[in-house]
This record gives structure tokens, sequence and C-alpha cells, in this order.
């Protein structure tokens, strides 16, 4: 290798960031040796914020490869070591699947034989036809089958993206293809995980929109932690000054864009269902208290409200502290959303510390995971035929 | 008396942005652009001032949404409060879509009108210049002929150098 070794973490980051995944697993360690309640939830909200973090990125080249873009070549690198974290996340399924029994309501014994829910000695019709969908073993293939779609076909993709422009190879057309065969299917599977993990916590509830809801939060959370790791990583002079203020203008509007596609689905879910007061449905606000619900708002506040009034003006967009700032913001709001979605109904509701320490020790492996990815190719994919023209286009 | 302009046509934007900058370089003050659609990186080479055109967007959708808004407040609370299934008439969440749809509709609307204003452009409003082609495939660069002494043969020199296509003088009705 010819001149030293660019240095992505100093000792006091790696420190730190061993620290929380340790952190994260003591957490795990202590709850599970002490039968705690909260635990499960935890195992729960760590695995999908894992999850979710790399397919953001995964969803990001997809989306971008589907269009025939070239923009977002020079930092490239980052969504493809953001995806590379997929099988990780997809290996903490197994701890998940062995931990639905204790978090889903309906994966106990004799939940849909309960007097509770029967009528004249027949299970009620909310729940009469998601018997047989909800029922741990296939709950289980399902999720298992979803994780290693997803991973496995974005590594198939990342394979190609790395030979791509090595030695005249070509594999765009291929690429694209598989981008279009994940983002067609990751509509449709996502759609189902979210009803399956989330949703199902609280098995009578049902909202249509769950799933566009979820996918809306997953596609801002990707285009922040895409943001946040190109600004972290440009700082540090990985791309040797080739990130302009056109590539952060770029990602700071996508950032703005679906803050406020998140914001219209989040509206409009609750909207429909404040406006129909159907008790299966407004139960699920109700829980988590209505409309005088600070942490609802809060959720509103650190997903839409900070990122729409603080990157409205152009100027602003182009400013990496401010874009970091507000990514920042972005990545904790998704989190406190999955805490909202998962842990009313939960035991020890919000009050819950495992749901705190577990998803920032799989956030601190995520993070972890990335540099390592990121690391092992060079920062620039010069051989590609797109990085010229991402390095001085305009728009 | 009107002004006199020296005006350069160029076959491509990029080659119109290099000359824009390379006379701006040599220290001549470009009056305007004409082009067949809107070039990136124009407005810089051309050193124009951040347009305040996102200000008068953002207070007319402000004034959109919150007119919507008293509107709704009004009819809703206090000219003809209707019950709805046990709802309070200050039902903000149901106000909100037109909220939103009014804010986007005059946001539009005045933006378009501003823009339009501001270049002064209304129905039977004569054509100021005649620059051919400057709507189909021409890129023109337009100067000031006068704002040196000798400045038009000296501007018409530089112009060719940077490779327009054709330079001409012309005399419009009124200022560009």
């Amino acid at each position: 290798m010819s001149g030293p070794e660019l240095e992505l973490l100093s000792g006091g980051q790696k420190r730190l960031l061993y620290g929380l995944l340790g952190l994260g697993a003591l957490a795990l360690g202590v709850g599970l040796a002490t039968h705690s309640g909260g635990v499960y939830s935890g195992i729960l909200l760590g695995f999908l914020f894992m999850l979710e973090l790399g397919l953001g990125g995964a969803l990001f080249l997809c989306i971008n490869a589907t269009a025939n873009a070239r923009w977002h070549t020079v930092f490239r690198r980052v969504p493809e070591g953001v995806a590379a974290t997929l099988p990780w996340a997809a290996l903490l399924v197994l701890l998940f699947v062995w931990a639905v029994p204790h978090i889903y309501p309906w994966a106990a014994p004799g939940f849909y034989t309960d007097p509770s829910r029967l009528v004249g000695g027949v299970l009620i019709p909310e729940l009469k036809a998601k018997e047989g969908w909800l029922q741990p073993g296939w709950f289980s293939l399902r999720a298992v089958l979803f994780v290693a779609w997803w991973a496995g076909l974005m590594s198939l993709i990342l394979r190609l993206q790395r030979g791509q422009g090595l030695g005249g190879a070509n594999h765009a057309g291929a690429i694209r293809k598989l981008s279009i065969l994940f983002c067609v299917t990751f509509a449709y599977t996502f759609s189902v995980a979210s009803f399956d993990w989330l949703m199902s916590l609280e098995p009578r509830f049902y909202s249509t929109i769950f799933g566009v809801y979820c996918f809306a939060g997953v596609m801002q959370l990707g285009f922040a932690v895409v943001l946040l790791l190109t600004l972290f990583l440009d700082a540090k002079g990985a791309f040797k000054d080739q990130i302009r203020e056109q590539h952060r203008h770029d990602l700071g509007k996508w950032l703005f864009a679906f803050s406020c596609f998140w914001a219209y689905i989040w509206f409009f879910q609750f909207m429909l269902i404040w406006y129909a007061d159907l008790p299966d449905e407004s139960r699920y606000y109700v829980r988590r208290g209505g409309l005088r619900a600070d942490v609802m708002a809060l959720v509103v506040l650190l997903r839409f409200c900070v990122p729409f009034f603080g990157l409205a003006s152009q100027k602003v967009k182009k400013n990496p502290r401010i874009l970091a700032a507000v990514a920042l913001i972005v990545v904790a709001g998704h989190w406190l959303d999955l805490a909202l979605m998962a842990l009313p109904s939960q035991a020890g509701g919000m009050r819950n510390l495992y749901a705190l320490l577990i998803p920032v020790g799989t956030g601190a492996a995520f993070v972890l995971l990335f540099f390592r990815a990121f690391a092992k190719k060079p920062a620039l994919p010069e051989p590609d035929a797109a990085y010229a023209y991402s390095r001085r286009y305009l728009t | 008396m009107s002004r006199r302009y020296v005006v350069g046509y160029f076959e491509e934007d990029g080659r119109l942005i290099r000359a824009v900058k390379e006379l701006r370089d040599q220290g001549w003050a470009v009056a305007d652009c004409f082009t067949p659609y809107p070039v990136p990186g124009l407005d810089e080479a051309m050193g124009l001032e951040h347009s305040y055109l996102g200000w008068v967007a953002f207070v007319a959708a402000m004034v959109g949404a919150f007119g919507m808004l008293a509107l709704e407040l009004f009819v809703a609370v206090y000219a003809w409060p209707v019950n709805i299934g046990g709802r309070p008439n200050a039902s903000i969440p149901a106000f909100i879509p037109p909220f939103f749809e009014a804010g986007v509709l005059n946001c539009a609307l005045t933006t378009v009108g501003a823009l339009l204003a501001v270049c002064k452009l209304y129905p039977g409003r004569e054509v100021p210049a005649d620059l051919p082609r400057t709507t189909d495939d021409r890129f023109a660069v337009v100067l000031d002929a006068d704002q040196a002494p000798g400045a038009a043969d000296r501007i018409t020199a530089a112009l060719k150098r940077v490779g327009a296509l054709e330079v001409t003088e012309q005399t419009p009705r009124e200022a560009l």
C-alpha cells in the first residue's frame, strides 16, 4: 500500500463504540439472567434498529441503481458499507425468533381459546382470520425467509458492485435488474414484516398503511445515516475533497423530502383512525396517549419538525454541521418511533431501559461493521465510469 | 436614447457558461443571458444573487394555510357548528388536509404570479429585443456596448475569441 493508511476511527471513538456494544451485550445478559420482562422487547428493538439501518443503505443503492443515477457514485461506498452490515443484522433474527413467545401475546399458549376472546364458543371475527397467520412456527419461518432474502440479494448486488469497472467489467445492467427485483420484493416483504413484527404486538389492531409507515421511516433513516457517515468520512478526508456542495445539497434535499413523506404517512394513519374511531383501531392511539401524548409529539418533532424547518433553506442544506446535527436527530427519532410502536403494549411500558441499551449496542455494532466494510475497499470507486460524472455534475 | 448592446450567440450551454466566466474575468459586466431552457451553473457564472422568490413562496404558503385554518375555524365553530359524531367543533386533525392544500395552492399561484410580475411578463407585452433562435437552439449573452469607451469593439473581439458563432449589435426597445 502506498501512503499512510487512513485512520477512519480514532482510538477514543473505537473505545466508545466497543463500550456501547459491550453495554448492550451486558444489558442483554443481565436481562436474560434475571428473566426481566422488558428484555424481550429490547431484543425486538435491537434487532429492528440494526436491520433497518442496513436496509436504509440497501434501499438507497437500489433506488439509485433503478433510476440509473450516477450522482452518488463519489460516496457510493458509504451506502455500500451500510448495506454490507445486513448479513450481520440478519443473524440477529435467530435471537429474535427465539424471543417470539415472550414478546407476542398471540404466541402464548391458549391465546386463541381464551374465553375472553370467544363469543358463543367461537373466536371473535377480528382474530379468526389472523389465527392461522399469527402462529409462532409460520411467523418465525417468515421472519427468517425475509431477512435471508434481503441480506442474500443485497450481498449479490454488492459483489457485482465491487467489481464494477475493474478490468473493463460492466455489471450496470445486472446490478440494475437485481436492484429492481430488490425494490419490488422489498415493498411486499417489508409490509408483511412490519405487520408481523410491530403491528401484531397488539393483535386486534390493524392499519393498512402500517407497512408504508414503517417503510417511510426506513427510507428517512437511510438518507440520514448515509448523510451522517458521508459527512463524517469527508471530514476525515476519506474522499480527498471530492464531496462537493452539490452532493451535500442533494443529500439534504433527499432527507428533507422523506421527512415530509414520513410526516404525510404518519398524519394519514393518525387522521383516518381518529376520524373513523373504530375501537380496535383507535385503541392503538389511546394507548399512546391520544392527542396530548408527549412521546408521540416528540417523535413528530424529531422526525418532521426539526428536519422540515431545519433544512428548508438552501444554504442550510449545504452546511455540513447543520446537516449532520439534523441527521443525528432523525436517527434518534427513528429509535424513539420504534420504541413508541413496540413498547406501550409490552411489559414495563415505555419505561424500559433494555429497549434503550440493546439498540444502542446493536447500533454501535452497526457502526463498527460499517467501518470494517468501508475500510476494505478504496473509498472512491474510481474505475467506475459513473465516477467522473459524479465528481462534477450540476443540477 | 436607447442603449446599445453587444449580443454573442453560442451553440452549447457549456460554451456559454465558459464565455460568461471569461468575459466577467476580463472585467466586462454581463447584462443578461437568453437560453432555450434553464442552464444549471449559469446563475453562478453570471454572479446572480440568490433569488428572494423563496421568501415570497414561504409567506404565501403561510398566508394560504393559516387563512384556510381561520376559515375552517370560523365556519365550524362560529358560523355553523354541527355535531359530527360527538367530536369537538374545532377538530384540528380534520382541518389539516385543507390547511395543507390551501398552503400549497396559494404558494404555487403566488410564486408564479410573483415571477411573472418581477419579469414584467403580462398579456400584450411587447418583445423587448429580437434575439433569434434563443427559444430554440441558441444561447445568447448580452453585454452593454457603452460600459466603457470603445467597449463595443473590444467585447466583440473577446466574444469571437471565446468561440461565439455570431456577434451582433442591437438597440432594443427597452433596457435589458
